[in-house]
C-alpha cells in the first residue's frame, strides 16, 4: 500500500468511525530544570546549561522543582482533573545517547492529575468534550543532531552531536481518553483540542506553549472501526505533529490511509509514523512488534509528591477564567460573530484588543485597528501582532483622538504609521507631523467655497438634486487641506452652502 | 557516592572506636538539600551517647530468626557471650519474633539488582569513563555493548541481568512488586519489635569472613553473608557493627550488630560504647590490637 492509494475522506467516513487519542507534551516555562538548578533558556550555547544532575553523572541526585509541581497541579485543575493526594515519579528505562541516565524520570501508574476533561469549541460554535486520562510530570531529553547524512536523519550520518541543555527541562504530558463520536469532524476536534489546550496553558502562565519552538508537541494516535461497532481498531501513532494545521492534516491523512488499508482487506500495523509538513502525509517509523518494555519502577531517588488539599484549593482559587469561557464572554461583549472571533483568536489579537479597551477605547475601534491596519502591517513584516512596536495604550489614544474629532481615519492611520516608525507616542506624532483635523470653521468654509468655485459643473449637479456628487467636492476639500479636515463636516458644509438637504 | 541500589544505598562512618565513629557520624549526618531522600531533622546526640556508654535498664531484643541453620558455631558462641555481657551490664534481654525476616534475603536480591540495572545504565561510554571499540565503524549501541562487556565484572553483570529480568513487563508484580511488599512486612516486624525493646542485637554475619573469591562461583553462599544486615537495610533503621571477639574455630573476628529505630542512632552509640568498654576491660586491650596476628 503506497501513500498514493488513499480512499477519499468522504468514502472513509461512510464506512468507518475514527477513534483518536492525543498525547501532548508541554515544556514548562520554569526558570530552572525539573530536577536541578540549571537554567532553561532557549538558544543558549550547546551544553552551557548543564550540571552533574542533568548530565546524569555518577553520584548526582535529583531534587524536584516545586514550581513545576505547582504548574502541573494548575494544569490538572484547569483540565478538571482529580489531583493525586500522593504520587511518585517512576523511571522509564531505555537506552538512547540523548538520555543522560538512560532512564527518563517520569510518572507511570501514579500521575499527579487524572480523570478530567476539556471542552473545546469548533469553528461553528459547537462544543465537544474531550476526556482527559491523565497529566503527568517528566523531564525532557537532550537533543541529537546527526551530521553527515543527507536528511539530518541518523541513517547515513557520520557522527552525532549531543546538546544536553534541554535534558531535564520539565515536561507535562497530557493524555486524552479515546476520543469517540467526533465522526467526520475528528480532525477538526483534534485541532481544536490542541488549540484550546495551548490557550489554556498560556492563560495559566505555565508555558508560552509555542509549538514552532517545540514547547508544545503532539502525538496523534488514530484508529478506525467499522461504523456501528464497538471494538477499537489497531492504532497508528504519528509522532511530533507540531502545528495546529498539521494535527488536523495528520488525522485526516491517517483516516484516509487506514480506510484504504482496511477496505482492501489489509490490516493496520501498530507502529509509530512520521508526519511530513510538505505534503501532509505520514510514513512508517519503527514498528512496535512488541510493546517496548520500559521496565518502569518507582524512582527511589525522589520522595513522593503529596500536594496538600489546602494547597490544591489555594491553587484552584488562582486559576484564571478558562480561555473558551473568556472568549465567549468577550465575543458577546464585543458583539462579533463566531467566525470573526476565530479570526481574532488566530491573529493573536484577543489580549491586545482587551488591553486596548481597558485603556479606554471602544470595542469596535480597538478591534478595527488591530484586525485591520495593524494585522496588515504584522503580516507584511512577518511578525506577531504582539511584537509590533505599538502598545495597546497607544492604539487606545489614537482611538480617543478620533472619537474627539481631532483625527479622522486617514490621519489616524498616519499616526499609527508614525508610532510604528518609532516617531514617538501618538500625541508626539500628531505634533511632529502636524496632523490635526482642520476644525476651524472659517478655514474650512474658505476651502469649501474654493472647491465649489473650481468645480461649478459638479456644484450645479448637486444643486439639481444629485447629492451623491458631493463626494467629488469632499475629495477636493480633503485634498486642499491635505486630509486634515473632518470629511463628514466638509460634506455638511458643502450641502449647506449649496442649499441642499443631506 | 555512586548509586548502586538507590533505596538501599546508605553512607555511614567506619572507625577504630565507637567514639571516633560518633565524631565522624556527627560531621557527615544531616539533611542534604541536594538529596531529597535525606531526612530533614536534627542529628541525634551521638557523640554525647558515645561518651556515656550505658545499658542499665535498657530493654534489648534478640531476634529469634537470627540463628539456626547456616550460622557458624563460633559466631553464635561470641554472640551469646555478648548477650550475657549486656545482662551483666544491667540490660534486660528478651526474645522477639520477626517472622518476615526469613523473606528478607529474597526481597533484597530482587530490589538491589533491579535498581542496580537502572543505575548502572548510565555507564554507556557516551559521556565519560571507559569506551571500548569506538573505531569509527560501530554504532553507538555497539560501542555501549562492548564497553559494558569489558567494564563490568561478572557479579555486576549478573545483577544487571537479574534486575532487568525482574523489572520486565509481566514479571514486575511477581518480583519487584512482591519484594516491596515484603519490605513493608519487614518494616512492620521492626515496628512491633521496637514497641517491646529499645534496641535489637544479632551477629553481624552468620559466618566469619570468607576468603576473597572463595564464593565467586556460588553466589547464593555469598549472598547469605548478608542475612543479618539486610532486614535493617530494607527497613531503613539505624544499625552498628562492632567486634565481639574471635571465632574459636578460625580465629577470625565476629561482629555484634546493634539495631535501633530510624533517628535513634544515639542508642547505638550508648550500647556500643558500653559493650566496647566492657570487652576492652575483659580482653585487656581493644580487639584491634590482635589484628597483626590475624
Amino acid at each position: 500500500m503506497t501513500v498514493t492509494e488513499l480512499v477519499s475522506y468522504e468514502d472513509a467516513l461512510a464506512t468507518y468511525e475514527p477513534v483518536m487519542g492525543l498525547e501532548v507534551h508541554v515544556e514548562l516555562g520554569t526558570k530552572t530544570k525539573m530536577f536541578c538548578g540549571c537554567a532553561t533558556e532557549l538558544g543558549a550555547e550547546p551544553n552551557s546549561q548543564t550540571c552533574p544532575t542533568c548530565l546524569g553523572l555518577p553520584g548526582s541526585l535529583p531534587v524536584v522543582n516545586g514550581t513545576a509541581v505547582e504548574s502541573a497541579v494548575k494544569i490538572g485543575l484547569a483540565l478538571n482533573c482529580e489531583i493525586a493526594e500522593w504520587c511518585r515519579f517512576a523511571r522509564k528505562n531505555y537506552f538512547y545517547p540523548d538520555m543522560p541516565k538512560n532512564f527518563q524520570t517520569s510518572q507511570y501508574d501514579e500521575p499527579i492529575a487524572f480523570n478530567g476533561y476539556l471542552d473545546v469549541q469548533l469553528e461553528d460554535g459547537e462544543v465537544f468534550r474531550v476526556e482527559i486520562e491523565r497529566a503527568h510530570m517528566e523531564e525532557d531529553t537532550g537533543k541529537s543532531t546527526h551530521v553527515g547524512g543527507a536528511t539530518g536523519r541518523i541513517h547515513g550520518a557520520s557522527h552525532s552531536l549531543l546538546d544536553y541543555n534541554r535534558a531535564g527541562i520539565p515536561l507535562i504530558e497530557i493524555v486524552t481518553k479515546p476520543i469517540v463520536g467526533a465522526g467526520e469532524r475528528a480532525p477538526e476536534v483534534a485541532k481544536a483540542y490542541v488549540a484550546e489546550l495551548r490557550e489554556l496553558i498560556k492563560a495559566l502562565g505555565v508555558s508560552e506553549a509555542r509549538m514552532e519552538m517545540g514547547q508544545m508537541r503532539c502525538d496523534v494516535n488514530l484508529s478506525l472501526r467499522p461504523n456501528g461497532t464497538e471494538k477499537f481498531g489497531t492504532r497508528s501513532e504519528t509522532k511530533n505533529v507540531n502545528s495546529l494545521r498539521s494535527v488536523e492534516r495528520a488525522c485526516r491523512f491517517e483516516i484516509q490511509r487506514h480506510a484504504a488499508v482496511l477496505s482492501s482487506g489489509g490490516t493496520i500495523v501498530q507502529e509509530t509514523r512520521h508526519f511530513h509538513e510538505e505534503d501532509g502525509s505520514t510514513t512508517s517509523g519503527r514498528i512496535k512488534e512488541e510493546a517496548e518494555d520500559y521496565r518502569y519502577f518507582p524512582e527511589p531517588d525522589l520522595v513522593p509528591v503529596a500536594p496538600s488539599r489546602e494547597w490544591v484549593e489555594e491553587l484552584r482559587g488562582t486559576l484564571p477564567e478558562l480561555p473558551r469561557v473568556r472568549r465567549n464572554r468577550l465575543r458577546e461583549e464585543w458583539g462579533v460573530s463566531e467566525h470573526d472571533m476565530q479570526s481574532i483568536l488566530n491573529a493573536g489579537a484577543v489580549d491586545l484588543i482587551v488591553a486596548t479597551i481597558e485603556a479606554g477605547a471602544d470595542a469596535a475601534s480597538a478591534r478595527k485597528w488591530w484586525m485591520g491596519e495593524l494585522s496588515r502591517r504584522a503580516n507584511e513584516d512577518g511578525v506577531d501582532l504582539a511584537s509590533l512596536p505599538i502598545a495597546p495604550e497607544q492604539v487606545a489614544r489614537v482611538c480617543a483622538l478620533v472619537a474627539e474629532g481631532s483625527l479622522n481615519d486617514k490621519l489616524a492611520r498616519q499616526v499609527i504609521e508614525g508610532v510604528l516608525a518609532g516617531e514617538g507616542a501618538p500625541d508626539e506624532v500628531v505634533e511632529k507631523r502636524g496632523l490635526k483635523v482642520v476644525s476651524d470653521e472659517g478655514a474650512l468654509g474658505t476651502a469649501v467655497d474654493e472647491a465649489i468655485a473650481a468645480n461649478a459643473a459638479i456644484a450645479d449637479k448637486i444643486r439639481g438634486g444629485k447629492v451623491a456628487a458631493a463626494g467629488a467636492l469632499v475629495g477636493a476639500v480633503m485634498k486642499a487641506t491635505r486630509g486634515q479636515a473632518d470629511a463628514a463636516r466638509v460634506r455638511e458644509l458643502i450641502l449647506e452652502k449649496l442649499g441642499v438637504e443631506g | 557516592m555512586v548509586a548502586f541500589s538507590s533505596s538501599l544505598d546508605q553512607g555511614g562512618p567506619c572507625a577504630r572506636t565507637v567514639l571516633d565513629a560518633a565524631l565522624l557520624h556527627e560531621v557527615i549526618a544531616g539533611h542534604d538539600p541536594l538529596d531529597s531522600t535525606s531526612i530533614d531533622a536534627p542529628v541525634p546526640p551521638v557523640v554525647e551517647a558515645a561518651r556515656n556508654g550505658d545499658v542499665k535498664g535498657m530493654r534489648v531484643g534478640v531476634v529469634k530468626q537470627f540463628r539456626g541453620e547456616g550460622y557458624q558455631a563460633g559466631v553464635l558462641q561470641r554472640f551469646d557471650e555478648s548477650v550475657e555481657l549486656l545482662k551483666e551490664l544491667g540490660a534486660e534481654v528478651v526474645e522477639v519474633d520477626c517472622p518476615s525476616f526469613d523473606l528478607a534475603l529474597a526481597a533484597y536480591y530482587l530490589i538491589a539488582p533491579s535498581e542496580c540495572s537502572s543505575n548502572l545504565a548510565r555507564f554507556d561510554a557516551m559521556r565519560y569513563g571507559l569506551r571500548v571499540g569506538d573505531d569509527g565503524t560501530k554504532s553507538a549501541e555497539e560501542v555501549t555493548a562492548l564497553t559494558r562487556e569489558a567494564g563490568f565484572g561478572p557479579e555486576v553483570k549478573r545483577r544487571v541481568m537479574l534486575g532487568t529480568y525482574a523489572l520486565s513487563s509481566g514479571y514486575y508484580d511477581a518480583y519487584y512488586g512482591s519484594a516491596q511488599k515484603v519490605r513493608t512486612l519487614i518494616t512492620r516486624d521492626f515496628e512491633k519489635a521496637f514497641e517491646q525493646v529499645d534496641v535489637l542485637v544479632s551477629p553481624t554475619t552468620p559466618t566469619t569472613a570468607f576468603a576473597i573469591g572463595e564464593r565467586a562461583d556460588d553466589p547464593m553462599a555469598m549472598y547469605l553473608a548478608d542475612l543479618c544486615t539486610i532486614p535493617t537495610n530494607l527497613a531503613g533503621n539505624a544499625a552498628m557493627s562492632l567486634p565481639c571477639g574471635l571465632a574459636p574455630e578460625d580465629g577470625l573476628p565476629v561482629g555484634l550488630q546493634i539495631i535501633a529505630p530510624a533517628m535513634k542512632d544515639d542508642r547505638l552509640y550508648k550500647v556500643g560504647a558500653a559493650v566496647e568498654a566492657a570487652f576492652t576491660e575483659r580482653w585487656g586491650h581493644p580487639l584491634l590490637e590482635e589484628a597483626p596476628s590475624l
